[in-house]
């Protein structure tokens, strides 16, 4: 896995920027079909040896997803007209070989035929950005179907799944207590659980192992390699393919254009802090909802004054976070929902929220442990979510009982995208490079928040149907001022004039960048992206491969 | 009567003013008490952040030099994200680089009995006994065994959290100053447990007692190397085994599950 070596000052075909969810793909991909290409991560490359179930320096310390300490501070403000806040971490994801695949949750829920084409069956929503998709979920299920095989997702084939191609590469993981809490209610209410689909290996897959189901799992990195990252996923064979050079702490700070407004080098900092620039044929650039935009706008010159590939304004625009909702519940006999992977089973028979509630909304509910299983965030949590002693010997004994003991079951919904939520460029905040920080800027819109209230009226429910004692909920009723789905700042769209990157995430302004990552989708599906992030990035892929063999790029 | 005291209450050389001024303090205030107007407190019980701070109580004018403390000296809000729930945010951070000396030191310091590297032995023995409250000894271990005290030496020496310990510091100090006031005496560690316990409940909504709150459950229930949790003993008392990977059933609700045909 040594991978490849190229001069910066020679072009090659392909700069792909960030090795995240996307930008694994595009590495392989490309790579493996003979392309020269560089990807720059700005992460180290860890890897399974390295992860630890260190909770004090992955959740407290941030040493996967850095923030204001590490050099990177973002900003927030919920409107316009408020100055924004500097924050340790507003849009989080991981500075790693993998980005957030590394670290997710692992749940793969294919977007289903709706996500694509909602706006015109359930009509537009006033006052936002929600529209169809330009491309179909049968444009789609082809590389759904690719990234089930070749990133490794288990699940189990049935009615309720949106139409597959092929079945699973591996059986759904065994199911854990919460979820048979979930399931059981959920039957009992008439509603159809099923066995969740997770990029997370049940058994044995392209030469990866099984999970040990450590609980260590979500916003950590897997120490077996288990968890269908492109870590470990993807960049093995870009590397192998011999055409793959990957430099890692490599920070771009800018995509350079010539005067016929094409991409020509990548400029960026290498691990001393040094200025490099690598010549490139074409820009894929892969950097995340929020650093893929930064970074465009960036790029600005007197030829692209708004911000490179920013003709239509929609660059950092209709970002969207998902919703979410948490209903916890302590039940009589031990759960342990600590232990395996977050979540094992789904109920999606609220999809699609009746219009006649009058808002538009919809999501999943799945069945966790309340602080992902793990014992530093649940002790924090313990006393403030079922009352008593925060600390003590009864809140000892308390913490001892419900750590055990407890189930949540939380709801994962839409976000509308809106011109209001944006990623910017902070005017007063720079990060260790001096580049101006992220300025996140957002407020959920109130239909938003209807959906997650009713998310969280449901889950209560069927927290009660359980058999939950102490039951509690929660969701931002403020609106939220932060999250990891980073998602719709340069949406796909036919449209120059409102989109950024054309169905094939060829940006309608410059013929040789790319984009793909969270911020190529048009709507937010149901909470879980990362899938469909993966889908897109095989499918993009795929057509650039091809119009490189026509020498079309 | 004018009596002056310099520098921060815990350095050894201001151990034997400290202690005069609060026996004069506390003649007063248990006076004050016995009469039934209570004593004013300095600037109502908040002492305002100054290089150079004079209070007078009742005839006894005091004069802090060095920082004091003050509730306002960091923001609450900052402080509470950190326990908040949920919350992602602290002020706590550290980089790298800094914890892995920090770790090595702190294990030395272990190797050559329990000295501390950035603490102080006195602050030390502070903090560790409001730990003790916060995650008693009593049925089972609790911050004490686990060497929480050790965790927080090793992650305040960070340079980046140099403003928490100050904090952390100030906020001792006002702890001190209310063992003394309501007590006679000097220290948190000198009360009984439930002296202590009242206390401590009286200070639940401060940012110091938050932070005391967050370091001592992180020193409890962070990987060993960080200095706590010392043979796991924070997770032993939540019943989390952690033998690096489980196999199902993994619990009651899902044994019988397969069984049932569901």
């Amino acid at each position: 896995m040594a991978g490849a070596s190229f001069p910066t000052r020679e072009e090659v075909d392909f700069v792909v920027i960030g090795s995240g969810a996307a930008g694994g793909i595009m590495a392989k991909e490309l790579s493996t079909a003979g392309h020269s290409v560089v990807v720059l991560e700005q992460g180290p490359h860890l890897q399974a040896a390295d992860f630890k179930h260190d909770e004090w320096g992955y959740d407290h310390n941030f040493e996967l997803t850095w923030g204001g300490p590490q050099g990177h501070p973002q900003t927030f403000r919920k409107s316009e007209q408020d100055v924004a806040q500097e924050r340790e971490q507003v849009c989080g994801y991981a500075h790693n070989v993998g980005g957030s695949s590394m670290h997710f949750s692992g749940n793969f829920w294919r977007f289903r035929p709706i996500d694509f084409m909602e706006a015109s069956v359930r009509g537009t929503v006033a006052g936002t950005n929600f529209s169809d998709w330009p491309i179909s979920y049968e444009d789609l299920e082809p590389y759904y179907t690719k990234v089930d095989w070749e990133i490794g997702v288990s699940g189990l084939q049935g009615p309720w799944d949106p139409p597959r191609s092929r079945e699973y590469p591996c059986p759904p993981m065994p199911i854990k207590g919460p979820d048979v809490l979930l399931e059981r209610a959920a039957k009992g209410m008439g509603l159809n659980p099923y066995p969740a689909p997770v990029a997370i290996l049940s058994q044995a897959h392209n030469g990866r192992p099984g999970c040990i189901h450590c609980g260590f799992c979500n916003g950590f990195g897997c120490e077996v390699n288990a968890k269908s990252s492109s870590l470990v996923a993807m960049m093995p064979l870009a590397l192998d393919s011999g055409n793959c050079e990957l430099r890692t702490h490599a920070t771009v700070f800018r995509i350079e254009t010539n005067e016929q407004g094409r991409a020509t080098e990548v400029l960026y900092y290498d691990a001393e802090g040094n200025e490099q620039s690598q010549r490139t044929r074409a820009v894929v650039l892969c950097a995340n909802g929020a650093e893929t935009p930064r970074l465009l706008l960036l790029s600005e010159s007197s030829r692209f004054p708004e911000g490179l590939a920013n003709s239509s304004g929609f660059v950092g625009r209709n970002l969207m976070f998902n919703g979410y909702t948490s209903v916890m519940g302590l039940f009589d006999e031990p759960v342990n929902g600590y232990k395996s992977i977050p979540a094992t089973r789904v109920v999606h028979d609220f999809y699609e929220l009746d219009p006649a509630l009058g808002f538009y909304g919809g999501g999943g509910i799945d069945a966790r442990h309340p602080s992902r299983g793990t014992p530093m965030g649940f002790a924090l949590m313990s006393g403030a979510v079922f009352g008593g002693p925060a600390w003590g010997s009864e809140y000892k004994r308390n913490l001892a009982y419900q750590f055990s003991h407890v189930a949540a079951f939380d709801g994962h919904t839409t976000s509308l995208p809106l011109d209001s939520n944006n990623i910017t460029l902070d005017d007063n905040v720079q990060d260790k490079w001096g580049r101006p920080a992220i300025r996140c800027t957002y407020m959920d819109h109130p239909d938003d928040l209807s959906t997650m209230q009713w998310f969280l009226n449901k889950s209560t429910e069927l927290m009660e149907a359980a058999g939950a004692s102490n039951v509690v909920g929660f969701y931002p009723e403020e609106g939220q001022e932060g999250n990891v789905h980073l998602l719709g700042t340069c949406r796909m769209g036919h449209d120059p004039a409102a989109s950024v990157i054309d169905p094939f995430h060829r940006t309608h302004d410059v013929p040789n960048l790319f984009l793909c990552d969270g911020s190529s989708l048009v709507t937010s599906g149901r909470g879980q992206p990362t899938m469909t992030i993966m889908a897109l990035a095989f499918r993009a892929a795929d057509y650039i491969n091809q119009a490189a063999q026509r020498n079309e790029i | 009567m004018k009596l002056a005291l310099h520098g921060v209450w815990s350095d050894p050389g201001c151990i034997g003013i400290h202690r005069s001024i609060e026996k004069e303090i506390n003649q007063k205030y248990r006076a004050g008490k016995r009469s039934g107007s209570p004593i004013p407190l300095p600037c109502g019980g908040q002492l305002i952040r100054a290089r150079l701070l004079t209070v007078r109580i009742n005839a006894i004018e005091v004069v802090f030099r060095g920082v004091a403390l003050s509730h306002s000296t960091i923001n609450r809000r900052q402080f509470l994200s950190s326990t908040a729930f949920l919350a992602k945010g602290s002020l706590l951070v550290l980089s790298v680089p800094a914890i892995v000396t920090a770790c090595r030191e702190a294990s030395e310091s272990r190797q050559q009995e329990s000295r501390f590297v950035n603490l102080g032995a006195e602050e030390a023995a502070e903090y560790s006994a409001i730990a003790a409250r916060i995650i008693p000894s009593d049925e089972t271990p609790g911050a004490t065994e686990a060497g929480v005290i050790y965790f927080m030496d090793n992650v305040l020496g960070d340079p980046e959290r140099e403003p928490v310990l100050e904090a952390l510091r100030d906020g001792l100090r006002e702890l001190q100053y209310q063992v003394a006031a309501e007590h006679g005496l000097s220290f948190f560690s000198e009360l009984n447990a439930q002296q202590q316990d009242a206390l401590l409940s009286a200070n639940e909504n401060t940012a110091f007692f938050n932070t005391m709150r967050y370091l001592t459950i992180a020193g409890t229930f962070s990987l060993p190397e960080y200095g706590g949790n010392r043979n796991y003993i924070g997770y032993n008392i939540i019943g989390f085994e952690n033998p690096g990977g489980w196999a199902p059933p993994f619990g009651f609700y899902d044994a019988d599950y397969r069984e049932r045909g569901e």
